[in-house]
């Protein structure tokens, strides 16, 4: 559905003269350098996959969206999406892709939502009907009706992002590139929002590419991740196999009962890497493959009065942390 | 490109935009308003330029009144927004969107515009009173003159929404342009003729203005309602016009294209 191969991306920057008369001396001085906001990006989407697309601030994540939607020309390299050369083919592209960036809109500023609505229904050719069906459904898994006929400039965030949203898939494209979606939500917003996106996919088989800070969005959203840094992918692949190679342990957390424990231990059950204890909680990190869940919790509800038990997946964020701080992927 | 798949998208972009303008009430009357104070003061500096005389080179006074409010008039008409449009867009990076459309963007601008006019069109009523007593109002010389006007009026409109778009999409090398704004708005109506006719200009400046396209815009049009058309015959100033919009056509298709292939999109 959509192929990246090798593109890179340079943009030009007049060079700043700092100091005495700096802006003075920029204005005649008219020296540029070049900046690579991408190197060397590759990646191959398949139909009906959500991928997140990571990587720090000024990685390189909008300038790919915005090659992929045909809105910018890269400097070299090839991409086709849909079988199509997205700055070539940029109208036709279009009928094929919905695009929401989280920092603006593209609805009309001064124009309650539902015209909108109706103008992007007419720039991509909906008919009457379709349109109609199409922005009931919307309705219906957005809750656009309290604020259709509001103008957008009045509209809060929340709300904003879902008439976004709404704009975007009004005419049914096959991809949609998501650039933070739940960037300033609250957290109900956010799960509305994440709602939306896995019924999107799920139901239409829309092929979704998100970019995003909010690691819980790519755990509830995508299976796979593609991490880029300066401009280059750094990784790409499930989202659990990255987690596995920063941290193959998982965490029992334990709380004990108060007082209803006489001192035992679990460090010398097989597969038990550290535990750190406290009168009333214990921390056991282990190794899955060493020793089944079950086969632990039964060797510690064994050996203490236990109040509750919980496992603990490494966070992503923790692993995201890591790799942006030292710039690679460990193998 | 489907003419028709389109019209449903254009028309909508249209309505759109009358409904717009005229959410800012206050922005359509001050425009009015302006052109009012214009017509007036005008018709003041002229009639003081006469003086005594009821003809100067063989046109009466009240000819010229007649074209200066005319010309002054229609000039609010063609006047189009688009190029700020446009700049406004790029530099906050909304363009975009604007271009990843399935609907060429500078025929949304074109549709944006027509929007624009056609909403101003019911301003007439109350305005032709009103520019008719501050200037001088008069019927077109002939019937010849009047069709000749209206189709003069539409290609003007034509070349009018083509130079905006021309300065607009500058911006994309720019990325501002009060400057180069100003310069036009101050060439606008002074080449257009709009203040001073062109046969009151004298032979250098006006064989330069005549040189450019903004004479399509006041004086060709008005001339022809007048009676004195510039080129001598309605025909050739109609075929005039036509020459320069399908230039500027020519002139768009170019810097759209290039601009197209340096598009950056300002912010991340």
């Amino acid at each position: 559905m959509i192929e990246v191969n090798h593109i890179a991306r340079e943009f030009r920057r007049a060079k700043q003269v700092h100091g005495a008369f700096g802006g003075l001396r920029t204005f005649f001085a008219r020296e540029s350098e070049i900046v690579h906001a991408v190197e060397d990006v590759s990646f191959h989407i398949d139909a009906g996959e959500v991928v997140g697309y990571l990587g720090a601030n000024g990685a390189g994540k909008s300038t790919t969206i915005k090659m992929l939607s045909g809105i910018l020309v890269p400097t070299s390299g090839e991409v086709r999406v849909n079988g199509l050369i997205p700055w070539e083919n940029r109208e036709e592209n279009a009928l094929n892709i919905g695009v929401v960036f989280g920092q603006r809109t593209q609805l009309w500023w001064d124009l309650p939502l539902i015209d909108s609505l109706r103008i992007i229904s007419k720039l991509y050719q909906l008919d009457t009907d379709r349109f109609q069906r199409n922005l009931a459904r919307l309705d219906d898994m957005l809750g656009l009706a309290p604020f259709l006929d509001a103008p957008v400039r009045q509209l809060s965030l929340g709300q904003r992002m879902r008439g976004d949203l709404a704009a975007a898939m009004l005419y049914e494209p096959k991809i949609l590139y998501l650039d933070e979606p739940t960037i300033g939500l609250d957290v109900v917003a956010k799960e509305r929002m994440r709602n939306f996106i896995e019924q999107v996919n799920q139901e239409s088989g829309t092929t979704i590419m998100l970019t995003t800070h909010d690691l819980a969005d790519v755990e509830r959203l995508t299976k796979r991740i593609i991490f880029i840094d300066k401009g280059r992918v750094l990784f790409d692949g499930p989202v659990a196999e990255l987690k596995h190679r920063y941290s193959p342990f998982r965490e029992l957390h334990v709380t004990l009962v108060p007082n209803g424990n006489e001192a035992s231990s679990v460090d010398d059950i097989a597969g038990v890497i550290h535990v750190e204890a406290t009168p009333t909680s214990l921390v056991i990190r282990f190794d899955p493959e060493r020793i089944a869940v079950a086969d632990l919790i039964a060797a510690v509800v064994a050996r203490y009065a236990v109040n509750d038990l919980a496992i603990v997946e490494p966070a992503l964020e923790n692993v995201v942390r890591e790799i942006v701080q030292s710039g690679e992927v460990r193998a | 490109m489907n003419i028709a798949m389109h019209y449903g998208a254009w028309r909508e972009i249209a309505r759109s935009r009358i409904r717009v303008q005229y959410m800012y009430r206050f922005a359509v009357i001050l425009h009015f308003l302006l052109a009012a104070v214009t017509i007036y003061l005008l018709t003041v500096v002229w009639r003081s330029a006469y003086g005594d005389s009821t003809e100067v080179d063989g046109i009466p006074l009240k000819l010229m009144l007649v074209y200066l409010t005319i010309g002054n008039l229609q000039s609010k008409f063609l006047r189009p927004e688009i190029g700020y449009d446009i700049v406004d867009r790029i530099r906050q990076g909304q363009i975009g969107f604007d271009i990843s459309r399935p609907v060429s963007y500078p025929s949304q601008l074109v549709a944006t515009e027509a929007g624009l006019m056609l909403g101003m069109a019911p301003m007439l009523i109350l305005v032709l009173p009103v520019a008719g007593f501050l200037g001088e109002l008069a019927p077109p010389a002939s019937w010849e003159a009047g069709i000749g006007y209206a189709a003069s009026f539409l290609i003007a409109w034509l070349i009018a929404v083509e130079l905006s778009m021309i300065i607009g999409l500058v911006a994309f090398w720019t990325l501002e342009m009060t400057g180069f704004m100003m310069v036009y708005n101050l060439v606008g109506s002074f080449a257009t003729g709009a203040l001073v006719p062109l046969w009151f200009m004298p032979d250098l400046l006006r064989q330069f203005v005549q040189l450019l396209p903004f004479q399509s815009i006041v004086y060709i049009p008005v001339s022809i309602y007048i009676g004195i058309p510039a080129t001598g015959h309605i025909a050739t100033a109609l075929l005039l016009q036509c020459f320069w919009a399908v230039v500027l056509v020519g002139v768009i298709a170019i810097v759209w294209k290039r601009a197209m292939i340096r598009t950056v999109i300002q912010g991340g």
